[in-house]
């Protein structure tokens, strides 16, 4: 089941690129979340989360310091703005990318045993 | 001083979505009905019926600020208004370039009327204006600033569109002026649920689609109708304010 599964094995099977956060690939990962809203991040994702979405702006970095997810995954090849890869680093968060779209990532994520999360 | 009503997000009917019967003078007739000494003109990524409404409202005493709600990469609604003609045009070629391109599908979306300030059609837009541009918010934020204009984050209480909804809290960069909200919530209760626009002054707006919306959503305690002024009003100075009214549904 997934109470294995580390940042760094998602960077290993998904061969996502790591933008920003790369000391951290240690952190253990919880659950998944998908969701492009941050509002609805805000409220939804919680502690270890490995969250993916297609949102660059930087304020992604400040919502998962607040819900503490262990990882963001930018989906379908959007590319970070610079500002949220400089934020990502100093707040210890992995920002990992991917050309492959949402829909692909999270079945993939899922197929390693990690479980979307429910409810807070 | 003197107090002036406003309604400051209103479509034409350059906007898709938005009823045939926006027209400059029909808009400005309408606004003059519900008391309104000000209003604004936001349509969708565009400005081109801005300049006949503001000939319109110059024939009935309206001031009317040209304004145009861009639609961020984020999907965010921002409104962009100008003190001046030419930094209006010039914003928005750029938003017109950055527009991806699609044709509008008249039969689904609706028309994309540009007319005169008799209300008169002279044309129609053919690229389709309900996109998202390539622009994100914290770049039309900074853009504005250069060309003068202000930011006002549009609707931030709606389930869609909104600032809020979509980016979790406000930018610190974005720098807006003040922030809209829809007739559907009291200043009260958006400050108690949105804790991250509460520190920003708050303008009510009908968005109006049709005719029968456009209504008396803020009032601005100013000298007179003028730029300078409303720019001192949103700075609550020597007395003056600006504040969203509370809503009549």
């Amino acid at each position: 089941m997934n109470h294995q599964v580390r940042v760094r094995d998602i960077v290993n099977e998904l061969e996502c690129e790591v933008a920003a956060g790369a000391g951290w690939l240690d952190n253990q990962v919880s659950f998944g979340y998908s969701s492009d809203l941050l509002s609805d991040v805000m409220a939804g994702a919680g502690q270890g989360d490995v969250w993916v979405t297609v949102q660059i702006h930087q304020n992604i970095v400040a919502v998962a310091s607040l819900t503490g997810v262990s990882a963001i995954i930018v989906a379908g090849g959007a590319n970070p703005a610079h500002e949220t890869v400089l934020k990502a680093d100093e707040e210890g968060i992995p920002l990992l990318t991917t050309a492959k779209p949402s829909f692909e990532v999270s079945g993939m994520l899922y197929l390693m045993g990690i479980r979307g999360r429910v409810k807070k | 001083m003197r107090l002036f009503l406003a309604d400051l997000h209103i479509h034409t009917a350059l906007s898709p979505c938005a009823e045939n019967e926006m027209t400059p003078p029909a808009i400005v007739k309408a606004a003059k009905a519900k008391g309104l000494a000000i209003i604004g003109i936001c349509d969708h990524n565009s400005a081109e019926n801005v300049l006949s409404v503001i000939r319109a409202g110059a024939a009935e005493g309206v001031m009317v600020l040209g304004g145009i709600e861009v639609q961020t990469v984020e999907d965010v609604h921002v409104l962009t208004f100008f003190p001046r003609v030419d930094a209006l045009i010039s914003w928005q070629e750029e938003i017109h370039s950055a527009l991806p391109d699609i044709e509008n599908d008249e039969a689904r979306f609706g028309e994309q009327l540009v007319m005169d300030s008799h209300g008169k059609v002279t044309r129609k837009l053919c690229t389709l204006l309900l996109a998202s541009t390539s622009m994100s918010v914290d770049y039309v934020g900074k853009r504005v600033r250069e060309l003068e204009g202000l930011v006002i984050p549009a609707h931030v209480d709606r389930p869609s569109f909104s600032l809020i909804r979509n980016l979790g809290f406000v930018p610190d960069r974005l720098r807006p002026c003040c922030m809209e909200i829809s007739r559907n919530i009291s200043a009260e209760e958006a400050r108690d649920r949105f804790p991250s626009i509460a520190r920003f002054p708050f303008v009510r707006s009908s968005d109006a689609h049709r005719l029968s919306e456009i209504a008396a959503y803020t009032e601005i305690r100013m000298e007179d109708a003028r730029w300078d002024e409303l720019l001192l009003a949103l700075n609550f100075t020597g007395g003056r304010y600006i504040a969203p009214r509370d809503a009549t549904i």
